[in-house]
This record gives C-alpha cells, sequence and structure tokens, in this order.
C-alpha cells in the first residue's frame, strides 16, 4: 500500500478499535466478523478479494473512493452504461480496472471474487441474481429491487448459490447505532412502543440532465428502456424506475425500526401525494405512513421535499426512554431534577413560597443529565459506516461465510418500504407478504 | 515555580492566601489548601494498587505542608518552598466569592437576593417574594425527589460539602490522609459565607473527637450532617445550633412595597 493509504488505515483502526473491545460489533449481526479487519493485514496475494464495481453514479464513486482506503482489495473492473460515468470509473482506478459497458461481460470476462452494485433500483435484482449464479458475492445498494417478488428472488438466489448477499443498510455499521442497539436490547427503554422517523429535505430532488451528445463515444446510444435521458439520469423520480422517497430514502429508516424492534411489521396504511415538486415526476414527493408491528408498537413515517426544517431522524421511544439515532442522543424519560435554582425561579413565577431543593449535583459532576440528551459516544469523529459495512462484507467474502438471517433483514426493510408505496398508490390497508415469504421456508430448514 | 522561586501576586490573592493558613490554624489543620497532592497520591493508588505513586509518605507531608508557603506582605509575593506543591482554593474560592457578592449587593441597595454557586454555596439575603425568609430543602444525593432536612434562610449563608460515592473521595483529612468512613454530608449556615465554607468542608473529614472544639472556634448559626447507611438511608444531626427553639417560623405572605 501507499503511505498515505497506510496511514489512513492506521488512522481507521486506531478509531475502530476503541470500539472494537466493548463487543459492539458483535451486536451489528451475530456472525459478522471483524477479526481481520482489526488485525491490519498486510496485503497478500491469496488474501487479496477481486472486486467490480456495477454502476458509478454517485453512489459507485463513493464505494470506490471508500474501497481506495482498505487493503487487501483491488477493484478490478468497473462498469456503466453511461459516457460520463464510465470515464469517471476509470478515471477513479486510474485506469487499473478493466471498464466494461454490460455487466454480463464484466461478470463473464473479468470473473472478479465479489461485485458491488449502485446502478439504478430497476436494475438491482437482476444484476445481483446473474452475479450470484455465477457464482460471485454480491452487496447491492438499498433497496433491493422495485418488487416485493424480485426482492424476494435475489434472497432465494443467496441461498440457492451460498453465496454472500449484503445491502447497503450502512445504518448497520454505524458505531452510534452499535451502541444505541445494545442499549435497547439490555432494555434501556423498557419496551419499545413507537418509532417515529422521517426524513425531510427542500430540493427538487432533481439532477441535471446534459445535452444528449458525446464526442469521444459517438457510438453510444442510450439504452432504449429510457425514453429520454431526462429519465436515465432522475431515474427517481419515474415509477418504471424507482418507488421514490420510498425506496431511495425510507427503507433505510424502516430496516432501522426492524432491527431495533427486532420485529417486521404486520401492516401499513397511509397517504401520499405530489403537493409541491409539479414538474412531471411520478413518484410522490411526500408520504405519510403508519405501520403496525406485533404487540401494537406503530412507526409513524413521513419524508417531504418541500422543507427540511426536521432534517431526518428515527426517534425510538419507550416507557423508560428515547433514543434520537442520527443525532446520536438518548434521553431518561425521568431525568434528575432541574437544579434548585430553576425550581424557585418557577415557583416565583406562580407565587409559591417553598423550599428551595438543593444538593446533588454540585458534589458529583458525572451525575450531570438533563433534558439536552446524553451522546451515546462521546468520540468523535467516528469511523465511517460505509467503510465498515464494506469491510465486514469483504471480510465475509474472504471467510466465504454467509451470516445467517442478514439477507432475510435486508429483504424485510426493503419489503417494508415497498409495502408503504402500496398503501398509498391504491389506498388500502396493506399486510405483511406471509404467503410471498413462504418460499424461503425450505432453506432455513 | 514551586520549589523555584517566589511570585509575586495581587493584594487580593495575598490575603486570600494569608486567610487560608488562618483557616489551616483555627481547623487544627483540617482545612488545607496545600492537600492536593495528597488527594491525587491517594488517587493513584487506589487506582493503581500495584503500582504504587513514587512519592514516600514523608514527601507528600511535607509537599502538603502549608507552613512552607511562604507569603511576604511588604514584597507582596508567595513563594512555595519545595516542588510539586500545589494550591487548591476549591475549599475557600466560593465563599470568598459570595462575600464579594455580599459587598456589590449592598453597595446596590439590594436587600433581597438569593445567590447559588452549583447549589453548595448559597447566599440568601432578605427574603423570597412570596415569604419572609428562603427556605431550602437539602435534598437526598441519590434520589432528588427526597427532602432530606429543611431549613430557613434570612440575611445568611449556607455551605454544603459531601462525599457522594465510595468512588469520589475528593475530600481527604490533610493531616492523616484519612478519608471520611461514609457517605455524608455537612452542612453549615453562617452570617459569614466564607467561614460556612471552610467548616462545611473541614467538618467532613473531623472525628467525633476534634468536631466541636472546631465548631466552637466559628461561629455558625447552625450545622447539620446527614450520613447515609449502606441501604442509602440518610439520618440528620444537627452539631450545633444557635437558633434554638423559640425561633419565629418563616411564613408565607406577599412583600408589601414600601
Amino acid at each position: 500500500m501507499e503511505e498515505d493509504k497506510l496511514q489512513s488505515r492506521r488512522d481507521f483502526l486506531k478509531k475502530l478499535s476503541v470500539f472494537a473491545g466493548s463487543g459492539l460489533l458483535m451486536t451489528a449481526a451475530p456472525g459478522i466478523s471483524f477479526s481481520e479487519t482489526l488485525q491490519d493485514k498486510k496485503e497478500s496475494a491469496n488474501g487479496r478479494i477481486r472486486l467490480g464495481i456495477i454502476g458509478v453514479g454517485s453512489r459507485g464513486r463513493y464505494h470506490v473512493l471508500v474501497l481506495n482506503k482498505i487493503p487487501n482489495v483491488e477493484i478490478t473492473a468497473v462498469c456503466d452504461n453511461y459516457p460520463p460515468h464510465y470515464e469517471r470509473a476509470k478515471e477513479l482506478t486510474n485506469g487499473k480496472a478493466e471498464a466494461y459497458w454490460d455487466y454480463r461481460e464484466l461478470l463473464e470476462k473479468n470473473r472478479p471474487d465479489a461485485v458491488i452494485i449502485a446502478t439504478p433500483l430497476h436494475e438491482h435484482a437482476h444484476i445481483a441474481i446473474d452475479a450470484l449464479k455465477s457464482g460471485v458475492h454480491v452487496l447491492c445498494e438499498k433497496s433491493m429491487a422495485k418488487t416485493i417478488d424480485d426482492s424476494i428472488e435475489m434472497v432465494k438466489a443467496q441461498k440457492e448459490t451460498g453465496k454472500i448477499l449484503f445491502v447497503g443498510h450502512q445504518r448497520k455499521f454505524d458505531i452510534k447505532y452499535l451502541k444505541a442497539k445494545q442499549m435497547a436490547d439490555k432494555g434501556f427503554f423498557g419496551k419499545i412502543t413507537q418509532v417515529r422517523a422521517w426524513w425531510h429535505r427542500n430540493n427538487d430532488w432533481r439532477r441535471p440532465v446534459p445535452e444528449n451528445h458525446f464526442p469521444d463515444y459517438p457510438n453510444w446510444e442510450l439504452d432504449p428502456q429510457y425514453p429520454t435521458l431526462e429519465h436515465k439520469i432522475n431515474h427517481r423520480l419515474y415509477r418504471e424506475y424507482s418507488r421514490g422517497l420510498m425506496t431511495e430514502l425510507a427503507s433505510h429508516q424502516l430496516h432501522v425500526a426492524n432491527w431495533f424492534m427486532n420485529k417486521v411489521p404486520i401492516s401499513v396504511s397511509g397517504s401520499g401525494s405530489i403537493n409541491y415538486w409539479h414538474d412531471g415526476r411520478e413518484v410522490f414527493d411526500n408520504v405519510n405512513l403508519v405501520y403496525k408491528y406485533p404487540g401494537g408498537a406503530h412507526v409513524i413515517y413521513d419524508s417531504l421535499t418541500s422543507n427540511k426544517h426536521y432534517s431526518l431522524e428515527e426517534q425510538i421511544m419507550g416507557p423508560k426512554g428515547t433514543f434520537e439515532l442520527e443525532n446520536g442522543k438518548y434521553f431518561y424519560e425521568s431525568p434528575p431534577a432541574a437544579p434548585g435554582i430553576l425550581q424557585m425561579i418557577n415557583d416565583i413565577e406562580h407565587q409559591i413560597f417553598d423550599n428551595v431543593p438543593l444538593g446533588g449535583k454540585s458534589w458529583v459532576p458525572e451525575s450531570a443529565a438533563d433534558t439536552s440528551g446524553e451522546f451515546f459516544i462521546d468520540d468523535y469523529p467516528l469511523p465511517n459506516s460505509t467503510q465498515l459495512q464494506n469491510e465486514a462484507f469483504l471480510e465475509a467474502v474472504r471467510k466465504n461465510k454467509v451470516t445467517p438471517g442478514l439477507a432475510e433483514e435486508y429483504l424485510h426493510a426493503t419489503i417494508a418500504s415497498l409495502m408503504g408505496d402500496q398503501a398509498m398508490m391504491n389506498n388500502e390497508v396493506v399486510y405483511w407478504p406471509e404467503e410471498k415469504l413462504k418460499v424461503l421456508d425450505q432453506y432455513n430448514k | 515555580l514551586a520549589g523555584h522561586r517566589e511570585v509575586e501576586v495581587s493584594d487580593e490573592v495575598l490575603s486570600l492566601l494569608m486567610l487560608s493558613k488562618h483557616y489551616h490554624e483555627v481547623t487544627d489543620g483540617l482545612f488545607n489548601i496545600m492537600a492536593l497532592p495528597l488527594i491525587k497520591h491517594i488517587a493513584q493508588s487506589e487506582n493503581n494498587k500495584e503500582k504504587q505513586s513514587h512519592q514516600t509518605p514523608d514527601e507528600i507531608r511535607s509537599i502538603t505542608d502549608i507552613h512552607k508557603m511562604k507569603l511576604d506582605s511588604e514584597k507582596s509575593t508567595a513563594y512555595l518552598e519545595k516542588k510539586g506543591m500545589m494550591i487548591d482554593l476549591g475549599g475557600i474560592g466560593k465563599g470568598i466569592a459570595l462575600l464579594n457578592i455580599e459587598r456589590i449587593l449592598s453597595e446596590k441597595e439590594i436587600s433581597n437576593a438569593f445567590i447559588s454557586f452549583g447549589e453548595s454555596s448559597i447566599l440568601a439575603k432578605g427574603r423570597h417574594p412570596y415569604g419572609d425568609c428562603w427556605k431550602i430543602g437539602i435534598r437526598h444525593i441519590k434520589d432528588s425527589s427526597q427532602n432530606v432536612y429543611s431549613l430557613e434562610l434570612r440575611d445568611t449563608s449556607l455551605s454544603t460539602s459531601g462525599i457522594t460515592s465510595k468512588e469520589l473521595r475528593e475530600i481527604v483529612n490533610p493531616k492523616t490522609g484519612e478519608l471520611p468512613d461514609s457517605i455524608k454530608t455537612t452542612s453549615v449556615v453562617s452570617k459569614s459565607p466564607v467561614d460556612a465554607e471552610v467548616l462545611s468542608t473541614a467538618l467532613l473529614v473531623a472525628n467525633d473527637k476534634n468536631m466541636d472544639q472546631v465548631i466552637n472556634k466559628f461561629s455558625p448559626e447552625m450545622v447539620a450532617e446527614i450520613r447515609y447507611n449502606k441501604n442509602d438511608q440518610p439520618t440528620v444531626k444537627e452539631l450545633y445550633n444557635s437558633f434554638g427553639e423559640g425561633r419565629e417560623k418563616c411564613s408565607s405572605g406577599q412583600a408589601r412595597n414600601n
């Protein structure tokens, strides 16, 4: 490795080692291993993974940048069918990776050990299934697929091939979340009775569309599944390719809700609309849903694109406390009493003559806990969660070790987000697809 | 510059150091602004039982000896004779600050005020807007919803010191290095906020024998000790009370606008 890569590796491991001893990383999923990651193994030819990147748009590009910091992996192939991204993919890998226009060719000719799929949503399922079936491990960006059936097919392919399938819900590898999950499992809240989650933005969610003319690639033709280049660039806005906010944003947070509750929803109802961005888009610009979970807990979810004041959050609540996961904070339901002086001021405002309560605090500095909450982790910055996720994936690939239940966990997040979409589209209560999932039972015997 | 040379200090600091020396005498050594190295030494040997602190008891005794702090009022200098000596004004600083605040309030002719420094040092001047004194409730150290002891203050000050857990041992007997034997807090009411703070600190580490002796050298209005047993049950013991039985109870009622 070059010197700066080594240094960045050392920094990452240093940050990570703070948390490694506490069993925190075990919480991500029993069965996910970081043992080699933590050992800072030197480059070795036999442990080296040959990796392909399929789809080098904004997320794919980020993956390449993250992978450049990880030892024992070589990006041997890149693939994109859009000239500017194809060009960028070659540049990012310094021309060392073989560049392909078609993922099938990449799988066939380059024969990588694993691929990362960061294409538009509607391309996930068939690429992932083809990769798994040709013996290649897969890390696919979220959500899994555009339909529940396709998502189940992906897991089926994983089961049949015995290959590894990760989905890019990187919060599962975020140290804050892991710490919170550990606390939640120890009963910090008591029972989780409600999760409120939202993702608010204030922009049109569009990417600029260039002229459909790339002089260096005179023979390039737009994939016929897109009527115009606008459809390709802004695939997130069209139902043919995406389920909009539900698959692009909500699935992350629904994954977190399922994960923290150790449950999947029974049903969902809700309402969505296009109430602001009347620009020809087909997906909702605001979504609003209520998921019902076993035991009567609910997840209240909404996503907006016309106001960003509350940005994004997952609030996990129970009778004893609240987590705000994005914030990295938790709150006790009964915080220690307010400082005596505040109580006195309050009394005076209400014309009450009573004791000024004193004591406790000034003698025990550690006891300070007020309504502004406590941080899960006070050792920032934290290791990058996408890097941690990718390292876990690569280590699983190296050991050829499938983590039991993990593919299903990702599947459940995608199903929850697609159920929400269906509920809003059809104005109906949508129930958990028990029947459809039975097809996976045969693999769990 | 401890052990190297004397340093010039302001009149205010000089008088504060002199006052601290005076309190050291009056409390028979229980109050000592030089005790920090001893506290650190104890903390170190408790945390690290195998690796004992490199300092010998004699060395510790020497660098916590307040007589090795030489003050020169002519030249306005202070000199710590031994390397490693440290001054910690934690047991007196808030009292001094309250004394200054009291002076400012008087200058501004403010007759009713309640000043709290972290709830441990209080100046209660005049009366509450809806009562004719300031009522105080000292809370249980572990359960802040529980009131353990009530006090009524008018034109006086209150200081409370305490040891709240076995782990948090910030207060040691500077003479013997002994730690207080149980979780307890000591509250002192005195016209002088400095007296109140020094006495509450000193009494925390005093034993039954020297306790009365020390209290008698001050003129507090009231001294109370709250001890907590293993089950966190508090017992309040009034060590001294000059208010007596016949003291008029504080009553509620809005202040007249006169």
